[in-house]
């Protein structure tokens, strides 16, 4: 549903990614890898349309990013940034409601839709108190309850892109919300592109992995298939040890 | 199409009956401001007076001066001062959204010194009979390009817009304009320099059919506008890339607000001159009350500036009466203590910046 062809993005002449080809289909979770300054984030702000490309071409369902109607993409494309600054006191579940935004729900249907995502991503219990007043972790899991309202009108199959989503969470947490999300691309056909920091994780909850190095795509596959611990040893810097759990996957330490 | 999205959210307890009661506190406040001033009315009298004009009765037994005092003085006062009060907290709850800061009104970023400069420029430069048409036109001008101006200046590198560079942004403005308006000040001639110098304090003196009917009509349009971008102001205040996300045109969002708002800003300044802190304290007041909700915050903003700007200017002709302070000492008097409380109570999460 996704596919990327020959994307190269440049700023002030230095090349920042170069993608020749990649694509996911719908239920894919991919994991996006790779030391700080490989161009994780900028491909996820490349793909949502915050930083244009300088070649190359992105279509979502056949169809250029480009010519995608801004609301109709709104309702299939749904980002949830690294850290959002609100200096405003709105309590958390209007921020969830601000979700509703390209969509056609009437009051109660979205009080009624920002329940069920508050529900999901366990921020329920503090609907009523202010964001600003919230702690990081809980600010970036009303955030994604926005951002799954927001496509939660979707007539194809969405894209979620997610920017670091358990980087603020503790471990529990961490896997909840990667739980959700594995449970939304296997039971509503989610297509997910996250950037994570823990091997294991992208083990155990992706798909596939893209590997960034210095801007290029340098692997894609299934974890296993990627994160070999010379390529490991390659590309962070030190050599880890390869376990095998008794469901025979591959843990790094 | 549906409108709904653009109405005001339902509110709980209390605060259902918050448009009741705003609307009853501005009808008592207009009739505050009708039978207070060097010269007290009695309050029933100057109500059925009231009832006289709009239905021709003839209840009051007010005597022809008094009903003169009415008419010719209070009762356009009075509308100019629901008017611009409205315009300015509209424009002063916009830009506040406009640069997800509640600290940037128009008065402190040095919009309004940019539209009093261009109006001064008018007033002594341009042709005097010209100038009902002139001083709109020249303080839209100043206020619009001083708008664009401190924008490009404070957007910072990750998009949002520095608290720090708006602000002395605000001082680099005012510094300029104070200047010229000085230099305008010192080639004037008598019946400009008097026209500039009770301008530039703010007053609602100068209250005629032009300036009443201009300031309803722009405050109602801008009312109207506004509310329908409230859904994406509130998007906005997550931040650009989100709003952009969530769908919105962001670019031509901002494009317009920023026109609008100068328009706004640049009538209330031609109409009454600089009047200050309105557009910072009454925003403020309410999201603090109701919340910071766009759909809401407008048009209870647009009410409670109306009745803020009647009290601040009834007392403007009480305190010293039978002089008159002009009304912008009024509510500079109000908002600048408001303003260092507002820094006090911000000053953790503004000393980092």
């Amino acid at each position: 549903m996704l596919t990327i062809e020959n994307l190269l993005v440049k700023q002030e002449h230095h090349q920042i990614l170069n993608l020749p080809a990649a694509s996911l289909v719908s239920g894919e979770l991919i994991a996006v890898l790779g030391p700080n300054g490989a161009g994780k984030s900028s491909l996820i702000k490349t793909i949502c349309g915050e930083w244009s490309a300088s070649q190359g071409q992105i279509y979502l369902h056949g169809k250029s990013l480009e010519y995608w109607h801004r609301q109709r993409l709104a309702k299939h494309l749904g980002v949830l940034p690294q850290a959002s600054q609100l200096s405003f006191p709105f309590k958390a579940q209007e921020v969830v409601a601000i979700g509703a935004t390209p969509l056609s729900l009437n009051i109660r249907e979205i009080n009624h839709a920002v329940q069920k995502w508050m529900q999901a991503t366990d921020t329920w219990q503090f609907a009523d108190r202010l964001y600003t007043s919230l702690s990081g972790g809980e600010r970036q899991r009303v955030q994604l309850a926005r951002v799954l309202l927001q496509l939660s009108q979707a007539e194809l199959a969405p894209l979620l892109l997610l920017d670091e989503p358990t980087s603020a969470q503790d471990l529990g947490q961490q896997h909840q919300l990667l739980n959700l999300v594995k449970s939304l691309c296997q039971e509503n056909g989610f297509a997910v592109i996250s950037i994570l920091h823990d091997l294991n994780q992208a083990s155990r909850y992706a798909d596939k992995v893209w590997l960034l190095h210095q801007g290029e795509l340098i692997a894609q596959g299934s974890p296993p298939q990627v994160l070999k611990p010379e390529t490991v040893m390659k590309i962070w810097g030190y050599q880890p040890e390869l376990f095998f759990n008794r469901h025979g996957q591959q843990i790094l330490v | 199409m549906s409108y709904a999205k653009y109405l005001p959210a339902s509110l709980h307890g209390w605060r259902r009956s918050i448009w009741l009661m705003m609307v009853m506190l501005l009808l008592v406040t207009v009739l505050l401001s009708i039978m207070l001033g060097p010269m007290t009315l009695p309050a029933k009298q100057s109500l059925l007076s009231i009832l006289d004009k709009f239905f021709g009765s003839e209840l009051s037994q007010l005597n022809a001066f008094q009903t003169a005092i009415i008419w010719e003085l209070r009762w356009p006062r009075t509308l100019l001062a629901i008017f611009i009060g409205a315009l300015l907290a509209l424009c002063g709850a916009v830009t506040q959204g406009l640069f997800r800061n509640p600290l940037a009104d128009p008065g402190i970023i040095g919009v309004s010194s940019g539209a009093g400069l261009g109006a001064a420029i008018a007033i002594v430069l341009l042709p005097a009979s010209l100038s009902y048409l002139t001083t709109p036109v020249a303080a839209f001008l100043g206020g619009l390009i001083t708008t664009l101006l401190v924008y490009r200046l404070a957007q910072s590198q990750n998009g949002g817009t520095s608290v720090l560079i708006l602000l002395l942004a605000g001082v680099a403005v005012a510094a300029f304009s104070g200047a010229i308006i000085g230099f305008m000040t010192y080639i004037a001639n008598d019946m400009a320099l008097r026209e500039l110098t009770l301008w530039g304090m703010g007053t609602l003196n100068g209250a005629n059919n032009t300036s009443i009917w201009l300031s309803a009509m722009t405050c109602l349009c801008l009312l109207l506008f506004y509310q329908t971008q409230a859904p994406a102001l509130n998007a906005f205040l997550l931040g650009e890339a989100e709003a952009r996300h969530l769908g919105i045109n962001v670019e031509k969002l901002k494009l317009q607000l920023i026109v609008v708002s100068a328009i706004g800003i640049g009538i209330a300044v031609s109409a009454t001159g600089i009047i200050g802190f309105i557009s910072l304290v009454v925003p403020h007041l309410v999201r603090m009350t109701m919340g910071p909700d766009h759909r809401l915050l407008l048009l209870l903003s647009a009410l409670t500036g109306a009745v803020l700007l009647l009290i601040a200017d009834i007392g403007a002709r009480v305190l010293l009466a039978p002089a008159e302070l002009p009304v912008g000492l009024v509510t500079a008097l109000i908002g600048a203590p408001f303003f260092a409380f507002l820094l006090i109570q911000q000053r953790k999460r503004l000393s980092t910046l």
